[in-house]
């Protein structure tokens, strides 16, 4: 029953007009069906240079290097479907999944917290209109607080004037770590075994990063060498091209 | 050193004829530390020159050899058999690892071999003593509780023993209460329980010492535990002396938390090795992989180990181990090992990664991670073999597949248009804030435009009266009605200086004319309090004639000029 499931929706999924014919999505997903998850994987990577806001063909992607076992890599594509969409469940219990295989000692953390990711799942847009309305609604009541000389009146326009001040920072400071979090690439993913890191720019240092290890970016310069910092504060210099970004 | 020991003959040789010789050599403790009495016995069912081979020169003999005979049936031969014992107490005065033996008893032209015996004989520990009390120092015995240590850590292990001084020369203990923890379920005699009695100087005095009951113990738990007392009577000759000792207390600190996952709750100093016996290994086979867990801490607490096998390798039932260790002053000293049954149901070139252990280390006080090598192996293939996955293997199996199933549609989610921080937002942002900012400064302005309109209003009524005024006073003078002269000259002074300060509310003479300091015109302001000055003086003071009236008012006018 389950098999049949599968065939229709990879049916679907294949024949879906607006990707008929041979663009990589389907030929990802055809691929997949097969259980060819190299190739899939592949397909699925082109997929998202066409398009990088093909949020599905990264959510593939991590399906698809979750059959190849490179955790590391699955572990990327989900991040970026979060990325899209915090509060996507499907792809944070693929993301504890992974961090299973890898180490299951270690239960997965998430970037962002329960709060931030109600927040930040509402756009910026959203947050910015707030900050409009409030902004026009704070100038109202100062004017009508000018205006009223009835001294009930002018409470209530101060009482709301003061309310709208509040809505307006805050969704003026939502609106900006919002927009930072979409705009900005700050945390990378090892998707190798291994990676050295090293104590300047010429000699390597004892520890290794592990495959799926995520590190905050402390560099924002393009260098050969970034400083990095993982989940227990430590902080490494790793090359930036072990490193993928989200 | 060889120590030769000739023995005479005892018994008729006739009963040895019949029996089948035999010569068992051991050493009662194996384990003991520098000082400790062991014991050397010989069990032989022939009699003749006793010759022991390897007898270390640190080995001091504390007596002469004593020697018994016993008889007994052989069950199986229904012979009667003797056994002649031979006893040899001693010390060992340096620590070391010795094989002793084999031991050789000559009979006729014949020489009958034992077997050998090694003896591990460590550093002799240092010791903590409890306190004492001046009672006890009086006393002709006293004792005291001795540990090695007075701060471990839980899982580390501990010496105590009994430490007695007497004042004379005992000759004999008996009605001993041992000392009691607790907490401590896990305790091991060490050396034979009883030291050598020797003088030792304690607080100025000259004692006889020795020592009993020395224990290894591991405790469990963490905390202060005390150590509770033990009683005796030591003998002088036949006097009886009862002695109960002082107590101790020992510190047990907790492992610390960051335990690593392969921790095997080892404490102490270990190594690991792994052996795997995997030749000629075909699919399906099974071999035999043994982990040998060595070293010295509680070795006989330590968990089993968790070998990481790959996919492709299956541990059959439970390891058989086997334990191989004593117990010394340091804790248990020697292996443990694990040898495991597996089956390899892949072929090809195979990897076992290494297994590791980690224990704690007291001396570093941190986890030690030891780790084993790797092992290539070689598999054939085997075509008759078939794979057989267990039920929990394909359900596994199956729920990975269904995930991996859970494919998406092509969805492409639209950049965000990124109002935050467009020119867009902005202005909606500021223009209602600036629209509200600009209705304020427009506010304020027309409210201030409209009292600048009354103060030029009341200037002008001002301007208006003064003229009034001033012409009314003319003609006063012209008609020489002096009444109210200085008074009118006066209020037109005031009026005047309130309309020349622009400030028509002002009326106090001393706030126009400090107004007047204030703009910088002090000179003027001499002149109107001079005037003034006059005025008062005429107000207030004796009658003044018609031309100072006149005076006074060209004043008056001169300075309106100059207020103009």
């Amino acid at each position: 029953m389950k098999r049949i499931g599968f065939l229709f929706l990879s049916i679907s999924l294949w024949s879906a007009p607006v990707h008929a014919g041979k663009n990589p999505f389907s030929e990802g997903v055809k691929a997949h069906s097969e259980k060819n998850y190299q190739l899939a994987a592949q397909k699925f990577t082109e997929a998202i240079s066409a398009n990088e806001n093909n949020a599905s063909a990264y959510y593939n992607l991590g399906l698809a290097e979750m059959g190849n076992q490179r955790y590391g890599a699955a572990i990327w594509a989900f991040e970026k479907v979060v990325k899209f969409d915090p509060n996507d469940g499907e792809a944070l219990s693929k993301l504890e999944r992974c961090q299973e295989e890898l180490n299951p000692e270690v239960s997965y953390n998430p970037v962002l917290s329960g709060l931030e990711s109600t927040l930040y799942g509402i756009s910026s847009d959203t947050w910015a209109l707030l900050v409009i309305a409030s902004s026009v609604l704070l100038s109202l009541c100062i004017i009508l607080f000018k205006i009223k000389r009835h001294p009930s009146m002018r409470r209530v326009f101060l009482i709301t004037g003061f309310f709208a001040f509040i809505v307006l920072a805050f969704s003026m400071w939502t609106a900006s770590a919002t927009s930072d979090y979409y705009g900005n690439e700050q945390y990378g993913i090892v998707v190798q075994a291994m990676i050295p890191t090293y104590l300047d720019d010429e000699n390597l240092d004892k520890t290794e990063l592990k495959e799926g290890t995520r590190v905050l970016l402390m560099d924002s310069e393009e260098k050969l060498l970034v400083r990095v910092k993982d989940l227990m504060g430590h902080e490494y210099l790793v090359k930036q091209s072990d490193l993928r970004y989200f | 050193m060889k120590l030769l020991l000739s023995i005479g003959s005892l018994l008729s040789a006739a009963w040895c004829v019949a029996q089948t010789p035999k010569v068992v050599f051991s050493v009662e403790p194996r384990t003991v530390a520098v000082g400790e009495v062991v014991v050397l016995e010989i069990e032989s069912t022939v009699e003749g020159d006793i010759e022991i081979d390897n007898l270390p020169n640190s080995f001091l003999p504390s007596q002469g050899m004593s020697t018994s005979m016993r008889t007994s049936i052989d069950m199986n031969t229904g012979k009667m058999v003797s056994y002649f014992q031979f006893l040899q107490a001693g010390v060992f005065s340096k620590a070391g690892k010795y094989t002793i033996g084999p031991v050789y008893i000559k009979q006729g032209n014949k020489t009958h071999k034992s077997n050998t015996v090694v003896v591990n004989v460590g550093q002799s520990s240092t010791m903590i003593s409890s306190e004492i009390t001046a009672q006890q120092l009086r006393d002709p015995a006293f004792g005291v509780i001795q540990t090695n240590k007075t701060t471990l850590y839980e899982g580390e292990p501990l010496m105590i023993s009994a430490k007695v001084y007497t004042k004379f020369n005992p000759t004999y203990i008996d009605r001993y209460t041992p000392y009691t923890m607790k907490g401590v379920i896990d305790k091991h005699p060490i050396g034979n329980g009883v030291s050598k009695t020797s003088m030792e100087q304690f607080r100025g005095m000259s004692l006889f010492t020795f020592e009993y009951d020395r224990k290894l113990v591991f405790p469990v738990g963490t905390g202060d535990f005390k150590i509770r007392s033990y009683s005796m009577s030591v003998y002088d000759d036949y006097r009886p002396f009862s002695l109960t000792s002082s107590s101790a207390v020992v510190t047990i600190k907790p492992l610390p938390s960051n335990a690593p996952a392969d921790f095997i709750g080892a404490v102490g100093i270990f190594d690991i090795e792994r052996f795997v016996e995997a030749n000629n290994l075909q699919q399906g086979d099974v071999f035999k992989m043994k982990i040998v867990i060595s070293g010295t801490g509680n070795l006989q607490n330590i968990q089993e180990p968790r070998p990481e096998l790959p996919k492709g390798f299956v541990i059959y039932g439970d390891p058989t181990i086997e334990q191989n260790f004593s117990y010394t002053s340091e804790g248990a000293d020697g292996s443990v090992s694990y040898e495991y049954n597996i089956q390899v149901s892949e072929f090809g070139e195979l990897l076992l990664p290494p297994t590791t252990i980690s224990y704690f280390d007291v001396d570093e006080e941190k986890y030690i991670t030891v780790t084993t090598d790797e092992h290539k192996l070689s598999v054939r293939k085997n075509k008759n073999f078939v794979v057989q996955t267990s039920d929990e293997e394909v359900q596994d199996e199956e729920e990975k597949v269904d995930e991996l199933a859970q494919l998406r549609p092509s969805k492409i989610v639209e950049p965000q248009r990124s109002l935050y921080s467009s020119g867009l937002f902005w202005g909606g942002v500021s223009l209602p804030l600036a629209v509200a900012f600009l209705f304020l400064l427009f506010t304020r302005r027309r409210e201030h435009a409209g009292e600048e309109l009354n103060t030029r209003s009341e200037l002008r009524k001002l301007d208006h009266e003064l003229t009034q005024e001033v012409a009314k006073l003319k003609v006063q003078v012209t008609k020489g009605e002096l009444n109210n002269v200085y008074s009118d000259i006066d209020s037109i002074l005031r009026m005047a200086m309130a309309k020349h300060l622009g400030l028509p509310g002002l009326q106090s003479r001393m706030e126009l004319i400090n107004g007047l300091q204030a703009k910088g015109e002090s000179t003027l302001a001499g002149k109107v309090e001079v005037l003034l000055k006059i005025c008062d003086e005429n107000r207030y003071g004796f009658g003044v004639g018609t031309e100072s009236v006149s005076n006074t008012l060209d004043q008056l006018l001169l300075l309106l000029d100059e207020l103009k």
